[in-house]
């Protein structure tokens, strides 16, 4: 049985402008088989897919000794022969349906597109067709969201249109490029559990990701890549076990390392009994909404942060999260309620006190790039936030730029650099300087490490976790993803649809969580052990119930 | 539905504010100027108005009134059609209006189709193709959109009409007279929306869902004209309708160059006989031209994209 | 071509530079210096004066004696066109900057007030907008006159909008940018805030499209003076050397030939300098 997909020593550059992408892989797939390419950006895995549909991008120069669909060799293509195979017998799914659909046609457009393609059926029969794939794939109402723009479909059923528009002409082999990042953790289950479905039909898939999670879930093999090269290949437990490279076992730790199974984070918090640096005491919060009227974004909410303790927030998207920190940060301002900083409410002071207090209260954000200046260096971000710390001149400030450097495992040639110049996690690391530069007595994180790759992932919450002890800041975290909050926090409050529902120390809840939309987080959470040389890998998942209102738990 | 109509109550209830806006300021102009309004009307104390002449305009506009009596008057008179009265030509400013429209908008409507169209086109030919390709036309359509028109339309003249006796120079009889002043007035508009639509098409083409198209096996041809010509129209569009206005900015020069008759040479010769009632109604006819077509542009692109309508 | 176009110019510019573009952009420089040399020091390009007449020498064809010929009058072509280059560019770069500036104040306070004070300066801006721009200039030119100050004027508030536009959007966007709330978080003060990370980034766009606007500006000015309501004569001009009668332009082509070259020379030179230096903004934002 000849395989679907015969790679050989696949290279592919781009003389105009990076050097060789894909130095030399090789690999194959047979029909049925689930193989996984994890590496992180930038290693080439997404140009491969992309040459394997005849799209390696503008510029590129492919060769290979073999490259074979199905015994054809693709590297004599015409563009019809290529057209005839895209989306008839190879489907492709992308990273982030709301890029990925055109968000000027209705989802049913899209997803007959293929259908008008390569099928002779009539339009009534096309239409059918589109809401029986959108029913097998899971999207509830298929009539009315087939009529419906992207935009308009939440980020789980987006994605899930376009899988169905993917897998619409039944294609015997489907590619997916990051199909769950993204997305919040609770919907990525989903996603997956879909892909695994579509894996009885025997489909064979071939699936791109950063996150040996994903692989662990979904394949038979993986090919571990790094640099343009796959530096290990094998089936899945084999590699999950007894990884062989060194990257292999960096990955592996990584994954491990983010998505914590053990409840007590690496290092150990203070007492419960530190002082309270900031609190927030029954902030509330409306915004108007666009059809008129007024949408509840934030119920009467009470949070404290303690010296050198972490309180993790996790909901998701559109819980409140957010307006509770922009609040606490001074960026909002509350409905009613109040903030009080070491005791004394923020609005009692004048207004002069009020803005020497404020930067002793930091923010991080998720995209440390937009809280940039695009004019400024790293030098001049620290800067700012040197003078107002009392660094204004001489040799001290450039000492005191560099320590901070130090503090996060940057160094000075980063300093007349642009950020837009610097690596995802690099600006991070600056932007943590940038907070430390104010001599802040809290940290509030929000949602830094979800844009970044899992590795950068776990080095960013190891360097914060490590920062708040030594400094003993007060820290407030907040994430999506249950996984990472487990590993950060010590103080945990559970937040759905602005209204806290479950709160209390770390250990507590994940011994026994109350509340149910909890559990249901709970359940999302891969486990991973990590032991010296070999990880198990298992799965728990039955996140199907949606979680009730109006209850509150306290441990 | 009723979000629809409401949009365009506002829409149009916006743009009523908005001429009358713009009524105002030209009433509060002629009064505020220092010296005699009437005199101001006549086209200053350079214009040597006869007695005669003051005396009738004075009747008219009833200068010595208080200021928000006339205020009332003159709108009142503007609602009812009645844009003064042109002291040089001797005739009421709307019917001179009225005589020239006719050609001035055909102009106008012809230039407009011709610029988009060829816009559309040369810039779905030549997004994304081979770089010299685009900056053969990148290079021709820079110079287009900086040339003034009536350099381009004295070119055209010269070229075609005097040395090559292809086209009437003048006289606005028959279609072929048309010819000329249409392409001196659509190719600036061509040049510019053919740059920027070629733009916005490459950073389109350049989106995700362009290579989900792609990669369900559509032609290039196909994903140009299904998926990327839509993103590519409001823009375009956008463009287009704000441009509308500069089109009878250009029509005053064109209609100058290629001696025909029109409103544009209508309001040349009223500005430089300082004729001002003429030169007002006007340029008021074409504000409120310029708000009709604005609204009308909103309302497609609304259509078109509907995420526009939401923010 | 008009303040419209100037507010969608940057998304005429190639992403790219073309190679084209790099011999393109020396001569465009060189000719603008060249152009300053005459409007700085137009004696010590022409020797003759401009105003000379020359009864004799009615529409000579150009020769050693003068470079591009005589005109109607028998003045020297060349020397006419020498001198025109001060009024032209000096007309064109102050309208361009009251623009710049008028609108820039007028965005950053739509941007940065109360929403009632953005609503009613962008409905004002929505009235000069709805003018067509020339139309607006002879508006004013025909209450007011055509002397220096009032053309400066007239094209200086057609810009008006466009630039307030600009700005606005910028500050609106810039309201709730990242680096604008973490400079709020380290404490400093709003005015500071404003006045460090708003104003800078704000007019940007309107610093960017400077050059396009004073290219677009000398060009409306040739506009205006070939429609015969510019400057009055017998100053030099390079627009009203265009407006000549017909029959002359077949038998003296150098009365029109040079004048509309060193318009269109100078259009283009100031364009392509403007757009590399839009080219240049993108690569940095």
């Amino acid at each position: 049985m000849r395989p679907l997909l015969n790679v050989r020593d696949l290279r592919v550059d781009f003389p105009g402008g990076r050097e060789q992408v894909v130095k030399g892989i090789s690999f194959t797939l047979n029909r049925g088989e689930c193989l996984a390419l994890i590496g992180e950006s930038g290693c080439g895995k997404s140009v491969t897919l992309r040459t394997l549909v005849g799209l390696p991008g503008t510029g590129g120069v492919v060769r290979a000794e073999a490259l074979e669909f199905d015994g054809a060799d693709t590297r004599r293509f015409s563009t019809a022969q290529w057209r005839d195979i895209r989306g008839g017998r190879i489907g492709f799914v992308l990273q982030d349906a709301l890029l990925s659909l055109d968000p000027l046609r209705k989802v049913g457009e899209e997803i007959a597109e293929p259908l008008r393609l390569h099928r002779a059926i009539t339009r009534p029969e096309r239409e059918a067709r589109v809401l029986q794939l959108l029913r097998a794939v899971g999207v509830p109402e298929p009539e009315l969201r087939a009529a419906q723009y992207p935009a308009q479909l939440s980020g789980g059923l987006r994605q899930r249109a376009l899988i169905a528009s993917a897998i619409a002409c039944q294609p015997e082999l489907l590619i997916a490029d990051e199909p769950t990042t993204a997305l919040d953790a609770l919907v990525q289950m989903q996603v997956l559990d879909l892909l695994a479905s579509l894996r009885q039909g025997n489909t064979a898939m071939l699936i791109v990701s950063h996150d040996l999670a994903v692989a662990a879930r979904l394949a038979d093999r993986v090919a571990v890549m790094r640099a343009g090269e796959i530096v290990e290949t094998g089936p899945t437990q084999e590699i999950l076990r007894r990884p062989q490279h060194q990257y292999t076992r960096e990955l592996l730790a990584a994954a491990a390392a983010v998505h914590a199974h053990d409840s007590a984070p690496s290092v150990p918090a203070a007492r419960r009994s530190t002082p309270v640096e900031v609190a927030a005491i029954g902030v509330t919060k409306s915004f108007a909404s666009p059809g008129g009227g007024k949408r509840l974004a934030l119920a009467p909410s009470s949070v404290t942060l303690r010296a050198g303790r972490t309180l993790g927030i996790v909901g998701g998207s559109g819980s409140g999260k957010t307006t509770l920190t922009r609040i606490i940060l001074g960026l909002e301002k509350a409905d009613s309620g109040e903030v009080q900083f070491q005791g004394r409410p923020w609005l009692a002071l004048s207004p002069a006190e009020r803005r020497a207090a404020r930067r002793r209260v930091q923010p991080v954000f998720q995209d440390p790039l937009s809280s940039f200046d695009p004019r400024y260096t790293v030098e001049a971000v620290l800067g700012e936030a040197l003078d107002v710390a009392g660094y204004k001149h001489g040799p001290d400030r450039r000492a005191r730029a560099l320590e901070l450097l130090r503090l996060v495992r940057l160094d000075g040639s980063h300093l007349p650099r642009r950020p837009i110049e610097l690596s995802g996690g690099q600006r991070q690391r600056v932007a943590i300087a940038r907070a430390l530069a104010a001599e802040p007595a809290v940290l509030i994180c929000d949602e830094p490490v979800s844009a970044l790759d899992i590795p950068v992932q776990a080095q960013i919450l190891t360097l914060l976790a490590e920062l708040k002890s030594d400094l003993n800041l007060a820290c407030l975290f907040i994430s999506h993803d249950l996984g990472v909050i487990r590993r950060v926090s010590d103080d945990i409050a559970v937040i759905k649809d602005g209204h806290i529902v479950e709160m209390g120390e770390a250990s507590d809840i994940f011994r026994a969580p109350r509340h149910p939309y909890t559990q249901t987080l709970l359940a999302a959470i891969p486990d991973v052990e990590f032991h010296t040389d070999a990880v198990s890998f298992s799965m728990e998942n039955n996140c199907h119930q949606e979680a009730g209102h109006g209850m509150f738990f306290v441990n | 539905m009723s979000g629809r109509y409401r949009h365009l109550f506002w829409r149009l209830g916006a743009g009523a504010l908005v001429l009358w806006g713009t009524v105002t300021l030209i009433f509060l102009a002629i009064n505020l100027t220092p010296g005699d309004p009437a005199i101001t009307l006549l086209g200053g104390p350079d214009a040597l108005p006869t007695p005669a002449i003051l005396h009738q305009v004075r009747a008219e506009y009833g200068f010595d009134q208080p200021l928000h009596v006339q205020y009332v008057h003159y709108l009142g008179r503007l609602l009812r059609g009645n844009l003064g009265i042109s002291y040089r030509l001797h005739q009421p400013v709307a019917v001179l209006i009225a005589g020239q429209i006719g050609a001035t908008a055909m102009l106008a409507v012809s230039a407009m189709a011709v610029g988009v169209v060829l816009a559309l086109v040369v810039a779905l030919a030549t997004a994304k193709r081979a770089p010299w390709l685009t900056s053969l036309f990148a290079g021709i359509e820079v110079t287009l959109s900086s040339v003034p028109s009536f350099i381009t339309g004295l070119i055209l003249l010269l070229g075609f009409s005097f040395n090559l006796h292809l086209f009437p120079s003048s006289s606005t009889r028959g279609w072929t007279a048309n010819i000329l002043p249409t392409i001196t007035l659509a190719l600036p508009i061509a040049a510019v929306l053919a740059q920027v639509l070629r733009r916005e098409l490459e950073d389109i083409l350049e989106q995700p869902f362009i290579l989900t198209a792609r990669t369900r096996g559509l032609s290039e041809a196909g994903v140009r004209l299904g998926h990327a010509l839509r993103h590519a129209l409001v823009p375009a569009l956008t463009i287009a309708g704000i441009m509308f206005a500069g089109l009878l900015s250009s029509a005053v020069v064109v209609e100058t160059v290629f001696n025909r008759q029109g409103l544009g040479r209508m309001m040349a010769d009223a500005t430089t006989n300082r004729d001002v009632p003429l030169v007002l109604g006007i340029a008021l006819l074409a504000t409120a031209i310029n708000i009709l077509v604005n609204i009308a542009i909103d309302l497609i692109n609304a259509v078109i994209d509907p995420r526009t309508e939401r923010s | 071509m008009s303040q419209t176009t100037l507010f969608f110019a940057s998304l005429t510019v190639p992403r790219f530079a073309l190679r084209n573009l790099r011999p393109g952009l020396t001569l465009a420089v060189v000719f603008l210096l060249l152009l300053l040399l005459a409007a700085a020091f137009p004696a010590a390009l022409a020797g003759t004066d401009p105003l000379a007449t020359d009864a004799h020498n009615l529409f000579a064809s150009p020769s050693a004696a003068h470079w591009l010929g005589t005109d109607e009058d028998g003045r020297d072509v060349w020397s006419r066109i020498v001198y025109a280059a001060r009024p032209s560019l000096l007309l064109g770069t102050s309208a361009a900057l009251f623009s710049a500036l008028a609108g820039a104040a007028l965005g950053l306070a739509a941007g940065l007030g109360t929403r009632f004070a953005d609503n009613a300066l962008m409905r004002f801006a929505d009235m000069l907008q709805s003018f067509p721009e020339i139309l607006l200039v002879l508006v004013i030119i025909s209450f007011w006159g055509a002397t220096d100050t009032t053309l400066v004027f007239a094209l200086g508030v057609a810009g008006v909008p466009r630039a307030a536009r600009q700005v606005r959007a910028q500050t609106l966007g810039l309201r709730r940018a990242g680096f604008v709330e973490a400079a709020l978080t380290l404490g400093l003060p709003l005015g500071t805030v404003i006045q460090r990370h708003v104003l800078p980034n704000a007019i940007k766009p309107v610093l960017v499209l400077l050059p396009l606007d004073i290219g677009w500006k000398i060009a409306a000015v040739a506009t205006l003076s070939f429609l015969g309501v510019g400057a009055p004569p017998p100053a030099p001009d390079w627009g009203s050397m265009l407006a000549i009668d017909r029959d002359y332009v077949l038998n003296a082509w150098w009365l029109t030939a040079f004048s509309a070259g060193v318009i269109t020379a100078t259009v283009l030179a100031v364009n392509t300098l403007g757009r590399e230096l839009i080219r240049r903004s993108e690569g940095r934002a």
